[in-house]
C-alpha cells in the first residue's frame, strides 16, 4: 500500500486500530479473533510503532519551554515508558523536589546531572539527599502541526 | 500445581501516588462513593489509627493537624491501572485468574518455575513498569497463597515474595496467622471459633474436617482443607461474572420516578456495557431500590424486582427497557431513595444463547445488537456516555446533557483521569 513520491514514503494509517494501552489482559480472554488480523502487515497501526510495552507506557503534557531547543514546546504529548531502564543521555520525566521535569539524564565524572534543552536553564545537580525519581523514559514525542485539526 | 497471589499494595492509594509522588511516606486515603468513608489507605495513614470504613467527616476531626490527604475514588483511573498491572503479570506467567481489582491469582507447573529470586524480579518489574507496589505469595492452594501474600507485605526481609513449599514452612506460617486474617473465614464463624479456643490458623486444623462440616458447612471445610495443602476452591469459573452488578447511593434522597429512572437506565446501561465486554449475555434483570435505613424519622421501604428476558440478551436497548419496567413494578410514591442498582443474573456466553422458538424479533435483536456494539465503540473513542439512551438524560431539553448520576456523585476530591482521557494528562514542566 505504500505509494513512493520522492523522498516521502506514503503509508495508509492504520485508522480503525481502536488500540488503547494497555492492551494486554483483554487479549488474554478475547474468545474471537478478528479476521482482520489476517491483514494487518498492510496497514501501519500508529499505536504499535509508538507503544512497544503497552502496559508501562503513559502520555503526558508538556508544560513550559525546558526543551524548545529540542523541538518540544509546550502543548506537546510526550509517550514514556516507565519499564526501561534510565540511561546516559536519555530524555525523561523526571520528579525533583516536589515537581515533574522534562530533562536529559547526564552522568560526568559520577555525578548525575539534569540538563534541560533550553540555554536559559542552568543544569541541576542531582545531590544524594534530593528527592529524587526518574519517573519515566521518553519515547516518542508528539506536536500538532496544524491548528485546523 | 502450585498457585501463586499477586496482590496490589493499598491499591488505590498507589495507584493516586503513581502520579503523585510527593505524597510518597505521607498519609493517603481514598473515600468511597459520594466521598462517604475511607476505603483505600497508605501504611502511614494506618499507623494513625484511621480505620477501614471511617466516615469522611470523622477523619477530618480525627486528622487534627490537617496532614492526611484524602482522594474521591477514581475508579476509571483505578481501572486502567489494574489492567496494567494484570497484562504484565498474565504476559510473565501466562495463566492468571484475576479475583479483584487489585488482586490475581495464577497457576505454576511447578514451584522451580518461580523460584524467589524470579518472583521477587516479577514484584520488582511490575512496581517499575506501573508504579504500583505489589507482593506475591506462592504455595500449594490458593488459600495458602494468600497466607504467604501476607507474609511478603508485611516483612520486608522477603522483598515482596514469599514462597511456601515445604510443610514446614507451611505450619509455621499457619501458627504466625491470626484465624481472622484467613481467607475464606467469615466475620460472623470468627467468635463461635474463638470460643472453642482457636486463635491462629494452626489451630484451626486441629479441628476434624466432618465436625467443621457439619457444624460450619461445606465452605468452612474446603479453607480446611485448603490450609492442608489441598487445592480444592475453584474460582476460575468466576473468570466470567455470574452476576454483575451496577448500584450507587445517592447524594441527595430521589423521590420522583422519572429521576430515578434515570438512574435505572444509567445503571442498566452500564451492565449492559460490562456485559458486552465479557462477551456474555444475561437473562434476567434485577433491579432494587431502598430507603436510607439511617433516617428512622422517614418512611422506610424497599424492594427488588426481577425481570426476566425472553431470550438472554446483551444489548442496551432491551437491558434498560427490562431494568425500567422492572422499577415501575416497584416504585412506591412518597418515600426518598437512598440507594439503587441494578442487577444482571443468568449469564451465558454471548455465542451459547439459546433461542426461544417463538422468538419473532431476532431481526430487530441483531440490530440492538450492532447498535450497542458501536454505541460502545464511539464510546470508547469519544468518552463515556458520548452517546446514550435518551433515557439516561435527567431532562433532555435541558442544556444538562450529562447523564444525571455522574453529576450526582460528590466527588470533591477526585485526581485525574490521568491515563484515560486526553485533556487530563499528566503535566511535566
Amino acid at each position: 500500500m505504500a505509494t513512493q513520491n520522492n523522498q516521502i514514503e506514503f503509508f495508509e494509517p492504520e485508522t480503525q486500530s481502536y488500540m488503547s494501552i494497555p492492551l494486554a489482559g483483554s487479549d488474554v480472554h478475547a474468545g474471537f479473533p478478528s479476521p482482520a488480523q489476517d491483514y494487518a502487515e498492510q496497514s501501519i497501526d500508529l499505536n504499535r510503532e509508538l507503544v512497544r510495552h503497552p502496559a508501562s507506557t503513559f502520555y503526558a503534557r508538556v508544560v513550559g519551554n525546558s526543551m524548545q531547543d529540542e523541538g518540544i514546546d509546550e502543548g506537546d504529548v510526550l509517550v514514556v515508558d516507565k519499564s526501561l531502564e534510565p540511561q546516559n543521555g536519555d530524555m525523561a520525566v523526571c520528579f525533583i523536589d516536589g515537581e515533574f521535569a522534562l530533562k536529559f539524564i547526564s552522568q560526568r565524572k559520577g555525578k548525575l546531572f539534569l540538563v534541560s534543552g533550553n540555554k536559559a536553564y542552568k543544569d541541576i545537580e542531582v545531590q544524594p539527599e534530593s528527592d529524587f525519581m526518574v519517573w519515566g523514559i521518553v519515547t516518542y514525542t508528539i506536536k500538532k502541526r496544524n491548528s485546523r485539526i | 500445581m502450585p498457585y501463586g497471589l499477586v496482590d496490589c499494595n493499598n491499591f488505590f492509594v498507589s495507584c493516586e501516588r503513581v502520579f503523585r509522588p510527593e505524597l510518597n511516606n505521607k498519609p493517603v486515603v481514598v473515600l468511597s462513593n459520594n466521598d462517604g468513608c475511607v476505603v483505600s489507605r497508605s501504611n502511614e495513614a494506618k499507623a494513625m489509627n484511621i480505620p477501614m470504613g471511617m466516615p469522611f467527616y470523622q477523619l477530618k476531626e480525627h486528622d487534627k493537624n490537617n496532614i492526611v490527604t484524602a482522594f474521591s475514588s477514581n475508579y476509571v483511573l483505578y481501572g486502567d491501572m489494574s489492567h496494567r498491572v494484570m497484562s504484565i503479570l498474565s504476559n510473565t506467567i501466562g495463566n492468571i485468574i484475576p479475583y479483584s481489582i487489585d488482586e490475581s491469582f495464577f497457576a505454576i507447573d511447578n514451584f522451580q518455575q518461580l523460584p524467589h529470586t524470579k518472583a521477587v524480579a516479577l514484584a520488582k518489574n511490575i512496581h517499575q513498569s506501573t508504579g504500583i507496589p505489589v507482593s506475591i505469595g506462592i504455595a500449594p492452594t490458593k488459600t495458602l497463597a494468600k497466607v504467604a501474600c501476607k507474609f511478603a507485605k508485611k516483612l520486608k526481609g522477603y522483598k515482596s515474595a514469599c514462597i511456601i513449599n515445604t510443610d514446614e514452612k507451611r505450619m509455621k506460617a499457619l501458627q504466625l496467622t491470626a484465624i481472622e486474617d484467613v481467607w475464606g473465614i467469615g466475620r460472623r464463624t470468627i467468635p463461635t471459633l474463638k470460643q472453642k479456643g482457636i486463635v491462629t490458623a494452626a489451630d484451626f486444623l486441629r479441628l476434624n474436617e466432618k465436625d467443621i462440616r457439619r457444624e460450619f458447612g461445606l465452605p468452612l471445610a474446603q479453607t480446611w482443607k485448603e490450609l492442608n495443602g489441598i487445592d480444592c476452591i475453584d474460582i476460575e469459573k468466576g473468570d466470567n461474572k455470574q452476576s454483575i452488578c451496577t448500584s450507587r447511593s445517592f447524594a441527595q434522597m430521589v423521590d420522583n420516578e422519572e429521576q430515578l429512572q434515570t438512574h435505572i437506565a444509567n445503571f442498566a446501561a452500564q451492565c449492559a456495557m460490562k456485559l458486552r465486554k465479557q462477551h456474555s449475555a444475561a437473562q434476567s434483570v434485577m433491579v432494587f431500590i431502598s430507603s436510607n435505613r439511617f433516617r428512622t424519622d422517614l418512611q422506610q421501604y424497599s424492594n427488588a424486582c426481577t425481570q426476566m428476558l425472553e431470550v438472554a440478551a446483551s444489548n442496551t436497548y432491551e437491558i434498560v427497557s427490562a431494568a425500567s419496567l422492572a422499577l415501575h413494578k416497584i416504585f412506591k410514591k412518597g418515600v426518598q431513595y437512598k440507594k439503587a442498582g441494578v442487577v444482571l443474573c443468568d449469564i451465558s456466553p454471548a455465542n451459547a444463547i439459546q433461542t426461544s422458538m417463538f422468538d419473532e424479533n431476532q431481526n430487530r435483536r441483531d440490530k440492538d445488537n450492532r447498535l450497542s456494539a458501536l454505541i460502545d465503540s464511539i464510546n470508547k473513542a469519544n468518552g463515556r456516555d458520548t452517546i446514550c439512551l435518551a433515557a439516561q438524560l435527567s431532562e433532555p431539553n435541558n442544556d444538562n446533557t450529562q447523564p444525571l448520576f455522574n453529576n450526582n456523585l460528590r466527588r470533591e476530591h477526585l485526581s485525574e483521569r490521568y491515563t484515560t482521557n486526553w485533556n487530563e494528562l499528566l503535566k511535566v514542566k
